[in-house]
This record gives C-alpha cells, structure tokens and sequence, in this order.
C-alpha cells in the first residue's frame, strides 16, 4: 500500500464532529475566505497573517495528534506563525491551557464540551449535529471561547470484535450482544468503567452484563483483542489502529450520545484529498 | 493575589481530596458512584497484591543470584552492569512489549514490575556479600565452616543492612509504579490517577496522597524488618561507630 493510498484511506476513515475550539486570532470573516480558495483546493497564504502566533494544541491521543497536526499545517500555509503543543492530555487540561492562553485552540468533539465541560447529560445532548454544536458554541461563547464551524465527520466509541469473533456468534448490532455477553470479555479504557458513553452505557441501555472488563490503555486495546484476552473491545470508529483483522461491524454505544455526525462546512478537506 | 490565592486553592483540593477517599460521591461523568473507602480499599488492595507478588519474586530471584555471586567475588559486571540498565527501562514500554508477548492482566504488570525490584536488590546483595569483612569470612573457614554455611551464617547476616537498603528501594519503585496498572488490566489505586475525566482533580490528589502514603508505610515496615534481621553484633559495632 503506497503512502498516499495510506493516507487517504485514513481520511475516509475520519468521521469526527470535531470543533476547534477557540482560535480567537483567526478572526470571523477572513478565515474562510482566505482559506477555501475552492478552485485551487489550496489553502492561499496571506502574507499579513505572519503577524500572529498561533499556538496549537491537541489532546493526548492519535486521532487528535493528527488532527492537531493538520489545523497546524493549514494554519501555518495560510500564513500564520504556528507553535504545536499536541499531547496535552485530556480535554480537562487543554481547556485550562486554552482559558490560561497557552494554546490559541485545539480540536475538541461538540458532545464531548458538552458532556464534559457543560455536564449535559446524555440525553440531553441533541441528535442533530447542527444542534449540537450551536449548542456547545453557545456554551463555549459564555465562557469566552469561539467555537469554528465543525468538520464533517464524527467519531463516537463504537464495541468492536474479531471477525471472526462476530461470525462465530452470530453478532452485527451491539443489540445482538443481548444474552451473549455475560460470557464475553470486553476491554477499554480504565475510566470507560464509569463512562455513560462506555461500559455504563451498554449495561443501562442496551442491559448488557460482561463476564469481566479489562482494564488496558488506550493503545494496546487492539493487541489484547490479538491475543485473546477479551473478546470485544471499545474503540473508536475513526480509529487507525484498526487492522484488517480486527475490523468489524461498528456500532454506537449509546444511542443519544454517539449518534452526532456534524455535516458542517470545514475548511481542509479541500486541502487534504488533493 | 496569588501569593494568597495559590495556598488557599492548593488546600482546598487537599481537603476536596481527604472527601474522595472519605465519602462516595458522583463521577464526574455521572451515572455512578466513585471513591470513598469501600472504592479506596478495593484498589489498595489490589495495589498491594500486585507490589507484594512482584517484591516477592524480585527477592526470589536477585537474592539467590546476588548473594552466590557476591560470594565468589565474581560478575560484578553482570551485576552492577544489569542493576544500572535496569533502572534505565521504562515500565510504560516494558507493559506495553509484554502486552504483545504475554498479555494482560496480573502475571504481565507482577513480571514488569519486577523488572524494577530486581535491579536494586541485585546490585546491593552483590555489593553487600562481597564487602564483608574478609577476616570474619578467613575466620569461618579456619573453624571449618563449608562454603554455604559461611554464606549463610556469616555474610549473609552481616550483609543485612545494604540489602535490605536495596530492598527499601526496590519496594518503594515497586509501589510507585504499580500506579501504571490499570493500562494493563489490574485496577490499583493508579486507577484515581489515570482517570481524571471520571474522578477529577480531587481523586487524581487522593490518588497520590494514598500512593504516598502506601509507599511510606511499605518503608517504615520494611525498616522494622531490617532491624529485626540485623545481628545484635552489628547493631551494637553500629552503635559504637556512631558514638
């Protein structure tokens, strides 16, 4: 597989409501037009923009790296002075570096502001993408922080097993996994145990009891699939880290929560399918 | 402002974090309860299972070996050599590669906690053995002491203090880091620290205040251990140094 098929693939995968939040520097109107320079599909650079330093953050994971690096990257070819602080953790410290000024913004998810930031609960985050994000942007503008116009693509937390796994038991929906999993084996994150989006979500909403939950980082959630430690694991739908093996039918957790696929305007893709 | 705002602010989270351990309260992310002592004993316990089997095997293997090599005067390269590199790995990486070998769970973070606990008593038992007076160990012989016997009757015992030195640190990395755990299927109270987004910033605290504390219990236990070994003789030669 060449590098740029690789690529590709890897942004088809991406299906992420994901708003960055708070590059107040950016300014309302001349983003967009300096940016989508739609016959071209490249991003104009604007020599006025070398006046300002932006600083650009992500929160500790691969999906955000990369998508930290490409805000980055636009940023920098529209002309802007960039600094990269990727890693930051989670979305709990980049809003205090972001409320600090150490980052100008960062890639954050509309449910996760909401949820995390906001304390909506589950159901009360709207189905809708657009709702959703005028509904964080609002929250976030109480806060002093400017919420950009959402990509169109979500990611959500979605239950994934081998195919063979699946085919052996005969699962498509998370719903299938009914009377099934009290003998199964899930993995996730530490904190996925308490998560409404995680485990708590699948036992409340869908009844499910697993034999056990294994704990493991974020990282190794695919090897312990491979080695047959768990037999389901959590992971998220725009995942990278997924192999040929492991893929399979990808399902949301929790209905309300996940359901979110933003289909707003985004300024890169132009830039990126090139 | 800050001057005064910082301490206020810093214990104010050590009593928000005193609370966490105390009583049970909401998650951060809702839906159930977290922390209080029921949550914090569960996760000491298995803190403690997991330090204690990985110490243990740690005595079991860098003791025997130390101890014969210290006593032949031989290997120093192997073990101080081993002792240095060893402390030089990181336990995320070494999870993380045993992860793909062994898999998770209890066995994989006991054998990559190990990898720490080794190194310190390794060193030190080598150390230790091979520094004892060389007229007390002649004088043995002269008795008609075997090889083992004086290793054990004589070496051993006067080499208490700088093993269990290495023990202390051992056990002390060993607690610490089993903080990592549960990025490997077993919840200690590393659990408080890796999830922030459902404890907050007050079980993140709790975590470390427990940790801490867990850590110096562990210690002033094993302190009691070392004076409970140390010979009368070698107490008292101590004591006398010191006067």
């Amino acid at each position: 597989m060449s590098i740029k098929t690789r690529l590709r693939a890897l942004f088809v995968l991406f299906a992420a409501s994901i708003l960055a939040v708070g590059i107040a520097a950016c300014g309302g109107g001349g983003s967009s037009s300096s940016t989508t320079s739609a016959q071209a599909g490249l991003i104009q650079s604007n020599p006025d923009n070398g006046k300002v330093t932006l600083t650009v953050g992500s929160k500790n994971f691969t999906e955000e790296y990369i998508l930290g690096e490409i805000y980055a990257q636009a940023l920098q070819a529209a002309g802007y002075n960039v600094k990269k602080q990727l890693n930051l953790g989670s979305e709990v410290v980049a809003l205090k570096a972001l409320k600090a000024g150490q980052i100008s913004g960062y890639p954050e998810y509309t449910s996760t502001a909401l949820t995390s930031f906001f304390h909506a609960a589950p159901g009360q985050v709207p189905a809708d993408a657009q709702d959703a994000y005028a509904q964080a942007k609002a929250d976030l503008e109480k806060e002093g922080l400017t919420a950009f116009p959402p990509t169109p693509f979500a990611d959500s937390n979605a239950v994934g097993t081998l195919t063979s796994t699946a085919k052996k038991l005969g699962i498509v929906n998370v719903s299938d996994l009914q009377g099934k999993s009290q003998d199964l084996v899930l993995d996730g994150s530490p904190e996925c145990r308490q998560r409404v989006d995680c485990l708590v979500g699948l036992e409340k909403n869908y009844g499910l009891k697993f034999k056990q939950f294994n704990p493991v980082d974020i990282s190794l959630r695919y090897e312990v699939l491979d080695k047959g430690d768990a037999d389901m694991s959590i992971h998220f739908t725009s995942s990278t880290t997924v192999r040929a093996a492991c893929v399979l039918e990808v399902v949301s957790v929790v209905r309300s929560l996940l359901r979110i696929v933003c289909s707003g305007k985004s300024t890169w893709p132009s830039a990126l399918s090139r | 402002m800050i001057e005064l705002s910082l301490p206020i602010a810093f214990l104010h989270s050590f009593t928000g974090a005193f609370d966490f351990i105390l009583h049970q309260r909401e998650a951060q992310t809702r839906f159930v309860q977290v922390g209080g002592l029921g949550q914090v004993w569960e996760l000491t316990r298995t803190h403690l299972e997991v330090s204690g089997l990985a110490l243990a095997g740690s005595l079991a293997l860098a003791l025997p070996v130390g101890a014969a090599l210290g006593h032949r005067g031989r290997g120093e390269m192997f073990a101080i050599g081993l002792g240095n590199a060893g402390r030089a790995v990181p336990e995320l990486a070494v999870i993380a590669f045993l992860v793909a070998f062994i898999g998770i769970g209890l066995r994989n973070v006991v054998l990559a906690l190990m990898v720490l606990g080794i190194p310190p008593i390794l060193t030190n038992t080598f150390v230790a053995v091979k520094q004892v007076d060389r007229d007390a160990v002649g004088a043995a012989r002269g008795i008609g002491m075997r090889e083992t016997q004086i290793l054990t009757r004589i070496e051993l015992p006067l080499a208490v203090p700088t093993i269990m030195s290495g023990v202390r640190t051992a056990a002390i990395n060993i607690v610490a880091t089993a903080t990592i755990a549960p990025l490997a299927g077993v919840l200690t109270l590393g659990d408080f620290i890796l999830s922030r987004n459902v404890y907050g910033d007050q079980g993140v605290l709790a975590g470390a205040i427990l940790v801490a504390l867990l850590a110096l219990i562990v210690e002033l236990s094993l302190a009691g251990v070392q004076w409970l070994l140390t010979p009368r003789g070698l107490a008292l030669q101590r004591e006398r140094a010191a006067a």
